[in-house]
This record gives C-alpha cells, structure tokens and sequence, in this order.
C-alpha cells in the first residue's frame, strides 16, 4: 500500500480514538475486551498491525468466503489487518517460498499443506506458537483434534495450526454409472478394476491416473500403498520403506489401468484439476472435497462420490491445510495469532465447512447441530467425514518436500514403463535413504 | 597530470558506470556460483560446507543430468537451424513490396513481446489430444494427431514448435536490419553483369552481405537455446519422464525442488563452459567469413 492511501486510514483512526476516549471509552473498552482480548495489545501508535497471508485459494467461491472471513476479522479486531496475496497452485509454491524466506521476506501467515512446515521449522524461520497456547486462556486446544496438534508438531513444539481438514476420495460420474449398469460403487481393488474397465466406452476412460511428479500425483499414490499395507517410511522416519511389496502392487494397479485403456493419463501436474471430469471425458477421478461449491453450482454431470477402494485395508491421505507462523516480530506474531485462533473457532470452522465442503478441525464445530444437520443433506461431504477413520498422514519430516519429489519422478518413470515398478522404487529408495541419513 | 594522463582518466570515467554494474550483477554472481558449486549448501541455511568437485561427479554420475544434456542438444538442434531458416524466409518475403507488409511484420514480432507463460498456457489447447486445434488439423488429413504433451517421443517437438513460433519474429528482425544494410547498387550493378534475379543474385550478393547478421543471428538463437526453460516449464514441466528437461530446468529442478543449491551450481557452471567454449567455436570459425 503506498505512502498516500496509509495517511488517511491514520488520520481517521486517530480520529475515531479520540472520539472514542472522550465519550464512549469506558464502553468500547468493555465491549472489545469481552469480545477480543487480543485487542488489548494493539499497538500504541495508532497504526493497525499488518499481516500478510498467503494462501492458494485457486477455486474463485473459496475465495470469496475467505475475504468475507476476512473482513470480519479485520473489522471485529481494530488494530490488525490481515493483508492476503494468492499465491497460485499449492504444489508449486516451494520455490517462491524457498526463495522468500532466504530472502528474508516471507509471510507474516502462510497457508499451506502441513507436510512440508519441518524444513522451516528446522532452520529457524518459523515461530512456535506453543507460548501463545499456554498463555491464552481463552482458547481451547483440546477443542482441535489431537492429530492434527501432532501433525504440527516438530522437535516437541507446535508450529502450525489447522486452518481446515480433507482427504481423497473417487468422484464419478451417475450417469455413466447407469447407463454400465454398474449398481453400486466399487469397494475393493478388483471391483474398482472391473467398473472402470466396464466404463470406458465411447471415447471416455473409465479412469484419470495423475500425471506429472509434483505432490499431487504422489499424495494420491500414497492411498494406494497404505490399502496395500505399505508405508511411507519407515516408523523412525530414517528410510524409506515404500520399496515394498505393497509399493509395487499399488503401482502394478496403476499400471494395470493404463495397460489395458480403462484409464487415461491427466495433463501434466494437474491431477486435481475437475475439468476433464465435468467434461464427461472421464468417468471416475480421486478428488477432495474443496470442490464442494463447484460441484454444487455445476450443471454438466450429476456428481457423485464414493471412499477409495480397499485391498488389504481401507486408507486414505489426510490433507488440509494449516497455518504457518513465520518469525517476525513479537506485536505482529501475536497479531497474527489471532488470525489463527479466529480460524480455528467455532464460528469460522462451521462457515467454512458449509460454504467450501473442507472438513471441521475442532469437535465442536464437527459436532453442532448446524453442521451435522447440513451433513444429513449432504451425501457429497458424508464420505469425506467417513473416510477420517481410515485416514493417514505423511511423515512430519524436514525432507518431504525432496522425498516427495524423489518418489514423483519414480513414480512417473514406471506410469511411462521407462523402469518396472520394483525398479522404480527401488531408485527412489535408494535416493530417499542418502537423503534420511 | 599530462594531457595523456587526462584522458585516459576521462575514458576510465566514462567505463566506469559500465563496468561498475557488470562487476556487480554479471563478474560476482559468476564468481559466485563458482563457489558455491564447490559447496554444499541449502538455500534456507546460512551454513555451506566445502565439498570441492563432488557436487560435480554427483551430477556427472547423475543419469538425469545425462539425459538433460541430450534433450538441451536435441532443443538447439531443433530449434537453431530451422529457426534461422524460417525468419530468414520471412525476412526476405517481407523485404519485398507485398501488400500489408507492415502489418505482417508486427504480427510476426508479437510472439516474441508476448509472456512466455501465457503464450504457453495456450498451447497447452492447441496440442489437446483429442480438443486442441493440432489435431483437429491433423485430423482434416487424415492424420491420428499424438498425445503430445504427455508423450515421451512428442513434448519436446511440442516445445521446439512452440519456440519456433516465438522467436521467429526476433531473428526476422534482425535479418531484415541486415536485408536493408545490402546497397541497392549492389544487385543493380550485377543486373547489368548479367545476374539473373532470384536465387544467383540471393547465392552471390545477399548470402555473403549477410553474413555477419546471420552469424550474429547464429551466435545469439545458440544462447537462447541452451538457455531456454519457460515453455518446458510452462508447458509441460520437464516432463514426461523428463523428456523436456533440458540443462536448465534440471539447475531448477536440483536447486528449488530438490533443494541442492551445489549441485544446481555445478550444472550452471557446466552449462557456463559450454556455451562459453560453443560461442568461442562460432566466433574461431565464423568470423573467417566475416
């Protein structure tokens, strides 16, 4: 913002206090106290705190809910404002990220998959928020689920906190459903095999295998190895433990689909993207349950959506995305925590579950009357919030981001046959253990 | 102070400006990413340690890097001598009195004045599989157009395609300044020798004239080239199965995603020395034609 358009907002601020202290001061102090204690702490120059957030809202409803959000926050809280920026896709920020916080000029908030925070924790760059936890009696940390916590946790503290909770499941489309005669939604691995082979007709496959090697493909890949029995790593974080047989099975399945034309590859890095599906170009497609909006207000395919099928056991890949707290100094850390905590009650989680169809990460927006009752008329999201039970995360490690993209290029070498799947692994093993070590 | 002394001091005044910027955004950063080549380092950390050549026999060692040392050549070779003979045929169709010349010319430059990253989200379209206009084209001749972008065999013709279209407005620039630098005189005296316009005259008198543009021309698409990464990015990012990681894309690929700083520092250097020691070659063998 420049110099011309901050002087006045001063101006008026300076203004109103003066106002304020001289008539309603005792009132509004009572008020905002009540209502945020966080405001005690405004700044005693007059000027709100700034806090810039960066978050890759791609879908333009999202967006607009959070600016709704937003602005409440920046009104209900007079000395803070939360500037956001978008930063585009959330598989490609790495890069800008890397290259802002080496360049001393990283957000004061960051939205982001909670996978990759343990790279910044370790070298510093992020702030624990466990001292603003303890010291806040007003909020409840135990109202979080505690997976979650321990998903932000690296070395002992606490860095990150839950912004809002997914994970993967299939979309398909009905009317395809019908016209194959398929009477119910596949459950296992042969009768995904089997209803994706009987779908693929007419120049639609039955099936969209994500191309590429960002997060995308490998985090969807991940389901397949945790319904074989397999893990990512192994349970020390310290080698790779996807070079397994249940590593090779996941990928023979993949491969299997392709080989015999009941599944098509996507576009490059674009796995996520709904278009082909709402196309009619393809009938099944693992998506999350973000597109809720997008879904709804849709009229090309009648969407439906089942769990991901299950081989040795039911699993899928919790996702979401948590806030990073980056160092700064203390008065906007502390600003910036209240952004936290305003996202984690009640109010914004129940909000935003219902306009974006992200899943609640406290119990006590999970289980309100509002919520359940909109999950009663809603199938669509039912089977996001059914799969939590099974549901894993990806290992809270500094390296993931490398890891993952080790495992993505491998991955996609095999989807392509330029190595066997046990090949593939193997090389990506191998890699993945010179980089633990 | 001589008279002698004043001016070389004017001149060195005047350099000065000059030299000043290159020595701090051109001399250091190379002298820069020469030491860090010999360094391991993670761009978050403040902390390097020194790893002398290893960082270059891991990526030596690194079939990846073979593999994007093949595709930057298969790109130059794609896109280096058909490049220059397309905007030389523009620049020549163009030299001439045709209708809307000026209109064909700028419309001929715009891809090059327009945003790489947009022009390739675009062509992303145009070579759909089964909705882009590619192989709609392809398919009025009967032709089954490919899976381009997510080809092995066919991404990288994809992205010289794409590239060709961009630059060829640049070269043809370039080759018309040098057209309109050949004196009139010059195909009017062989006229009256008994030249016949067209391909004699074009052999004789407007090859040779040329030369120093084309060799210009030459020297530069060759930079370009090795240092391409946009459209692989944009387009197809690098892949599939790294069929379009070219030199650059793989220093992008070991220093963001892989966060290897060292290594990514090493490939630049590599790459440093070979377009160094390839213009070096151009100019050795070159300019004798000049």
């Amino acid at each position: 913002m420049d110099e011309s358009s901050v002087k006045p907002r001063r101006n008026s601020t300076l203004k109103r206090a003066q106002y304020a202290c001289q008539y309603f001061a005792p009132l509004v102090l009572t008020l905002t106290l009540v209502a945020n204690p966080g405001c005690s702490r405004a700044p005693e120059t007059g000027l709100p705190i700034r806090v810039t957030f960066w978050h890759g809202m791609e879908l333009g409803v999202n967006n607009e809910v959070l600016e709704a959000k937003i602005r409440v926050f920046n009104d209900s809280h007079p000395g803070i404002v939360i500037e956001s920026q978008i930063f585009g896709a959330a598989d490609q920020l790495g890069p800008k990220l890397d290259a802002a916080v080496a360049g001393g000029t990283p957000p004061d908030l960051l939205w982001w998959a909670p996978a990759y925070f343990p790279k910044y924790a370790r070298v510093g760059a992020l702030q624990s928020v466990d001292e603003f936890i303890e010291s806040d009696p007003t909020f409840l940390k135990d109202d979080v689920y505690d997976a979650l916590w321990e998903l932000g946790t690296y070395g002992g503290r606490v860095f990150v906190t839950p912004f809002s909770a997914n994970n993967l499941a299939v979309y398909y489309n009905k009317e395809m459903f019908d016209r194959a005669r398929i009477e119910r939604p596949p459950e296992t691995w042969d009768e995904f095999r089997d209803t994706a082979a009987r779908l693929t007709r007419d120049g639609v496959h039955g099936f969209q295998i994500p191309a590429g090697t960002s997060e995308w493909t490998v985090w969807t890949w991940q389901c397949f190895l945790w319904q074989a029995g397999g893990e990512i790593l192994d349970a020390e974080n310290r080698s790779a433990a996807f070079d397994s047989r249940a590593g090779v099975s996941a990928l023979e399945f993949w491969r299997a689909l392709l080989a015999d034309g009941s599944a098509v590859i996507s576009e490059t890095d674009a796995g996520y993207k709904t278009s082909d599906f709402l196309a009619g170009r393809v009938a099944m497609v693992i998506n999350g349950p973000w597109n809720y909006a997008e879904i709804r207000t849709q009229r090309n395919v009648d969407v439906g959506v089942f769990p991901l099928p299950a081989n040795e056991r039911a699993a899928t890949n919790i996702g979401g995305e948590s806030l990073f707290l980056f160092q700064s100094n203390p008065a906007r850390e502390r600003a910036a925590w209240e952004f936290m905590k305003f996202v984690m009650s009640p109010d914004f989680q129940i909000d935003w579950a219902i306009a974006t169809g992200y899943l609640p990460v406290s119990k006590s927006a999970a289980t309100s009357p509002e919520y359940l009752a909109f999950l009663d008329r809603n199938a669509f999201l039912e089977v996001y919030n059914r799969q939590m039970n099974v549901g894993r995360v990806r290992p809270s490690v500094p390296e993931y981001a490398a890891v993952s993209a080790i495992l993505g290029r491998q991955i996609e070498a095999a989807l392509y046959g330029k190595y066997s799947s046990e090949e593939a692994l193997a090389r990506a093993a191998a890699e993945t253990d010179r980089l633990l070590r | 102070m001589t008279r002698l002394q004043k001016d070389t001091l004017t001149a060195y005044l005047f350099v000065l400006p000059a030299a000043l910027l290159l020595s701090v955004f051109v001399v250091y950063p190379i002298v820069d990413l020469v030491v860090v080549s010999l360094h391991e380092w993670n761009i978050l950390e403040d902390r390097m340690t020194y790893v002398a050549a290893a960082n270059y026999r891991a990526v030596l060692a690194d079939d990846a890097f073979r593999q994007a040392f093949v595709n930057t050549l298969i790109f130059v070779a794609g896109t280096v001598p058909t490049g220059m003979v397309i905007s030389l045929g523009l620049a020549l169709l163009l030299d001439s009195r045709i209708r809307a010349v000026r209109f064909l010319r700028a419309a001929i430059f715009t891809p090059y004045v327009t945003s790489t990253v947009a022009a390739g989200v675009v062509f992303v379209w145009l070579f759909d599989v089964d909705q882009g206009s590619v192989n709609a084209v392809l398919g009025v001749v009967g032709i089954k157009g490919p899976n381009w972008l997510q080809s092995e065999a066919w991404a990288m013709p994809a992205v010289i395609l794409m590239t060709l279209w961009r630059q060829a407005g640049y070269s043809m620039v370039l080759f018309l300044a040098g057209l309109q630098a050949i004196p009139e005189s010059t195909y009017e005296a062989a006229t009256i020798d008994g030249a016949r316009p067209g391909w004699q005259t074009f052999r004789h008198i407007t090859w040779p004239q040329l030369w120093p543009t084309t060799f210009f021309v030459l020297v530069v698409s060759v930079i370009f080239a090795f240092r391409a990464f946009e459209p692989m990015y944009v387009m197809v990012r690098g892949g599939p199965v790294g069929s379009t990681t070219t030199l650059v894309y793989y220093v992008f690929d070991r220093a963001f995603r892989f966060g290897d700083m060292g290594q990514a520092a090493a490939v630049s250097t590599l790459l440093l020395a070979l377009v160094l020691a390839l213009t070096w070659l151009q100019f050795r063998f070159g300019r004798d034609e000049v």
